[in-house]
């Protein structure tokens, strides 16, 4: 049942680097328009929520979450 | 032992002089209570000051309020609800003490139980009262959330509710919307506007700055109140305080990694490790923080860490006091978030001797709130050290277990986030885990554990400390068994246990002793269960308020009971009652129900009945006990003394259906010899002869031989039962069989025999003070008695005998049918009284919700009090009770 998935989740504002060991180590883009794309694999459901939660608690404003399985 | 209550949870968070005033929303909150709303919900993300509006807004409202700041321990329903309760005891003292008791037993009964007594009791609170619960999106538990649905659905009008989370609680919300129940503060409600900002820049923080500034500013932060604290605190350093805007406005940065760190770099050093090493804590004080930051021990404090967060409450610093005394403290949460993820990287990136790493400091953490007697706390924080070692010893706290005092759900979410490897290491560790699942109620589960448990233990050293563990998997499984009523595996493993258990292991000796009794007890030899039972109070003096120490008395007393002994099995339940204090646990019913049986064996049948209300009121709160079956049989005989076969009949039929329901078919015996001595009364000899012999009943069927005047055949069934009792030394069995013999010979006009057996009868009896036993046998026993007295055996208590049946007599004379002694009755609401009404008309329950436009559980929870209250269990009982004393 387990399936690891890509994810790609925008918040807004640039989000400094050192933030990536908080996201448990999600790469960071930055994008022209002031946005973060979080990206990489999230292991389960209950592992993405937790990121959601993180998202939620540092007061960032969440744009999209877009999922990708591996594989396809 | 109850967990020690970190009271700080619960206390109102004081407001801070100077703040922004926010009158349209204080207005907005004063609405909901003004339109009888259920519920405020105050829903947006961290930094938007909602803590700070309601509590400004409770400080000055003329209700009272309760608060509670639940945190993730308290995830588990009877957690949450524990410190409900605790919350509520702040406008109310001892405000549902029984609710409480029932929380903190070691296993509670249904949630759904727990929240009707709770509702009940927050219906008779007098006032109007506000509660409020803080940071619920902590709260990420269905359970919970249930239990708050459950509440909200049946909530008191004396009661609003207010939600403060920073996310929608998995409430019906759409529901209470359209019903008009629920009022809404958000995001866009909160935010600060304009002119907010202004008074907040300019004259709360100090600040001079142009319209223009402040306008940047705020639509910089689109009104989020966090970030312009962030920024007048970061300003307060800037000369130019115009260029810091613009560049601010101008970026595209993170609003907080920008403004964070021009806050941090203006503080000193000291101040800036003290902010980081103490934001591990959910909450401070000034030993706690020394003791994490300095490894300080309690005692040695110097007054620094009080110092600190003084000065870190003037500079603003996103702290505020918990309590009036500023003793506690807590940092704000996304202040909190911020510096942990610095302090996680700080220790990552300088990762050798000089680094403090972040499990050295929630060791010692973990140390001052284990000396503080914090223990759940001092868990958690060794929990989060990863210190194995630590945690396991905590867990196994002092005397008792933490997973035994209600905190077996963070205990088994420790357990669940270790690998297989690391529980194989400690196989103590597996067995904790089943211990804990088993007082989770999760007992499926348990089994897998033991055995991984003896898995690991076959590597393991034959030392004291594996016999001990062996002893401790042996106990549990006996435990199990109890539940199954598997006498074999019981006794097996009961003995198993007391072979290898640690000498100094009380706790499990106790219980392993316990569980022995108890199958001794279910297989009838009750020498041995006293035995056990004895053994388990002489274990557990040491122990405080174990619960197999009064389970155990209370097993003692019941056999006690029926060894006739009944003026000593009502003195061992007086000293139970005396230690079981006030409110009572649970299975104290079945101690209810043994002094009501006794009561009525005195022919004290006032106290009977009480002590039978007793029983009743506490086994409705239990669900998988079979005590309610037994009530209900003594119910009958005590209708029969009264001379309401009805009556009698009906407490019969509910004790079989509740028997058959539940499947406690073992009990259905009981309940027809029961049935048999109705039908006997009722000259119904067929069905009582069909009855006795289907179930097998030797006395009963005894009884119908006498009743159809075949003497010699009761006698021919009683001789053989007489002796097998006696072998079995079950004297309360012999008293009744000696009896029965008496009156057989005397039918069968053998008086001097008669006469004899009597003699004998009396004997066993005198010393527990029976008088129903004989008079309930009616006129031939008024005769025997008479012979014997004649005779000079035992005249005394035969006089005495007499004497209850001359005023038997003169009552039935009086009145042909004893008034049953009628209960106070509460009065009934107007909603209680429609729906009792509607009953009577014959509506079906779904019928009256559609009627009332209620929901169909409003409903079952109305006739469930309308039944408390008029002491009936059906609908025509109900009825008929309402027409009797002229309700409808």
């Amino acid at each position: 049942m387990k399936q690891h998935t890509f994810y790609h989740i925008i918040v807004k504002d640039h989000l400094d680097t050192r933030w990536q060991d908080w996201f448990d180590g999600l790469t960071f883009t930055l994008t022209d328009d002031g946005h973060t794309i979080l990206s990489g694999t999230i292991e389960d459901q209950a592992s993405l929520h937790g990121v959601l939660k993180k998202i939620r608690n540092l007061g960032l404003t969440l744009i999209s979450v877009n999922p990708q399985v591996i594989g396809e | 032992m109850p967990e020690t209550l970190l009271r700080t949870k619960l206390f109102v968070p004081p407001v801070r002089p100077n703040l922004v005033p926010r009158p349209r929303l204080i207005e907005r909150l004063n609405q909901a209570l003004e339109l009888g709303h259920k519920l405020t919900l105050v829903s947006a993300p961290a930094g938007f000051g909602k803590t700070t509006l309601v509590s400004e807004w409770v400080t000055g409202s003329d209700r009272p309020v309760a608060w509670l700041s639940p945190d993730d321990g308290d995830n588990d329903p009877v957690r949450f609800l524990t410190y409900l309760v605790a919350a509520l005891q702040m406008i109310k003292e001892n405000f549902a003490e029984r609710v409480l008791s029932l929380l903190q037993s070691p296993q509670p009964p249904r949630t759904e139980l727990i929240l009707t007594a709770l509702l009940n009791e927050i219906s008779t609170i007098a006032d109007n009262f506000v509660l409020v619960l803080d940071d619920y999106h902590v709260i990420d538990s269905n359970a919970v959330d249930r239990a708050l649905t459950f509440l909200l659905e049946h909530l008191p009008p004396q009661m609003h509710l207010v939600i403060i989370t920073r996310e929608d609680p998995s409430l019906p919300l759409a529901r209470y919307r359209v019903r008009g129940q629920l009022s809404e503060l958000r995001v866009s409600d909160l935010r600060f506007t304009n002119s907010e900002a202004a008074h907040f820049l300019n004259q709360v923080m100090g600040l001079s700055l142009s319209v223009e500034n402040i306008a940047a500013l705020e639509s910089r932060t689109e009104g989020w109140i966090a970030g312009l604290q962030l920024a007048a605190l970061s300003m307060r350093g800037h000369k130019d305080a115009a260029s810091f805007i613009q560049s601010f406005s101008g970026s595209h940065h993170f609003v907080l990694d920008y403004l964070v760190e021009e806050v941090l770099n203006q503080q000193s050093e000291s101040v800036q490790s003290f902010l980081l090493q103490t934001s591990i804590l959910d909450r401070l004080c000034g030993p706690l923080c020394e003791a994490v930051c300095f490894g300080k021990t309690p005692g040695s404090s110097s007054g620094s860490g009080q110092e600190t967060l003084e000065y870190l409450e003037r500079a603003n610093l996103f702290i505020v006091h918990l309590d009036n005394d500023r003793r506690w403290y807590r940092y704000h949460p996304l202040f909190a978030n911020l510096l942990r993820q610095r302090l996680q990287q700080q220790s990552a990136s300088t990762a050798g001797d000089e680094a403090r790493g972040v499990a050295e400091l929630h060791i010692h953490a973990s140390g001052w709130f284990e000396e503080n007697g914090l223990e759940l706390e001092a868990f958690h924080h060794a929990a989060a050290a990863n210190d194995i070692e630590r945690t396991e010893r905590l867990i196994e706290g002092a005397g008792v277990p933490l997973h035994y005092r209600g905190a077996a759900v963070p205990v088994l979410h420790w357990l669940e986030s270790l690998s297989t490897k690391v529980l194989d290491a400690r196989p103590s560790l597996w067995v904790t885990y089943a211990t804990a699942l088993f007082f989770a109620g999760q007992h499926t589960a348990v089994e897998q554990k033991l055995q991984a448990a003896e898995a690991a233990l076959r590597n393991a050293e034959a030392d004291d400390n594996t016999q001990d563990l062996v002893g401790r998997i042996a106990s549990i499984r006996a435990t199990l068994a109890v539940i199954q009523h598997d006498l074999e595996t019981i006794i097996a493993q009961s003995r198993l246990a007391l072979e290898h258990l640690h000498p100094d292991n009380l706790l499990f000796r106790s219980a392993a002793a316990y569980t022995l009794g108890v199958a001794y007890h279910l297989q009838g030899d009750r020498a041995a269960a006293s035995q056990s039972f004895t053994e388990v109070l002489s274990l557990t003096e040491s122990l405080e308020d174990s619960i197999y120490t009064m389970a155990a008395a209370i097993s003692l007393g019941l056999i006690q009971e029926a060894d006739n002994q009944l003026y000593l099995a009502s003195k061992t339940f007086e000293r139970v009652l005396q230690k079981a204090g006030d409110p009572l646990q649970l299975i104290v019913c079945e101690l209810f129900l043994s002094l009501a049986r006794i009561n009525y064996q005195w022919n004290d049948l006032e106290s009977a009945q009480q002590y039978g209300l007793q029983c009743a009121q506490l086994t409705q709160q239990m669900e998988s006990i079979d005590t309610f079956a037994m009530y209900g049989v003594f119910l009958a005989r005590l209708r029969l003394a009264q001379g309401d076969f009805q009556e009698a009949a009906t407490a019969l039929d509910e004790a079989e259906n509740f028997a058959r329901q539940h499947n406690f078919l073992f009990r259905i015996p009981k309940v027809a010899a029961a049935r048999v001595l109705v039908l006997l009364r009722q000259d119904n000899l067929t069905a009582a002869a069909d009855l006795a012999g289907q179930y097998e009943l030797p006395i009963s069927q005894a009884r119908v031989h006498l009743a159809q005047g075949d003497p010699a055949a009761a006698l021919a069934v009683l001789g053989p039962l007489r002796r097998q009792m006696e072998d079995k030394g079950w004297l309360d069995e012999q008293l009744k069989i000696v009896i029965q013999q008496a009156l057989a010979y005397l039918a069968h006009g053998e008086k001097e025999m008669a006469v004899q057996q009597l003699g004998e009868a009396l004997n066993m009896a005198e010393p527990g003070g029976f008088i129903r036993v004989f008079v309930d046998e009616g006129r031939p026993m008024a005769q025997l008695l008479s012979e014997t007295a004649a005779r000079g055996i035992m005249p005394g208590y035969c006089n005495k005998l007499l004497a209850v049946f001359e005023a038997e007599r003169q009552k039935e004379d009086d009145i042909p049918y004893p008034p049953p002694t009628q209960p106070l009755i509460d009065s009934l609401t107007k909603r209680e009284l429609e729906i009792l009404n509607l009953i009577a008309e014959g509506l079906k329950n779904q019928e009256i919700a559609e009627q009332l436009v209620v929901s169909l559980n409003t409903v079952l929870y109305h006739i469930k009090n309308i039944y408390n209250k008029l002491g009936v269990n059906r609908r025509t009982q109900a009825i008929a009770k309402a027409k009797e004393i002229n309700l409808i």
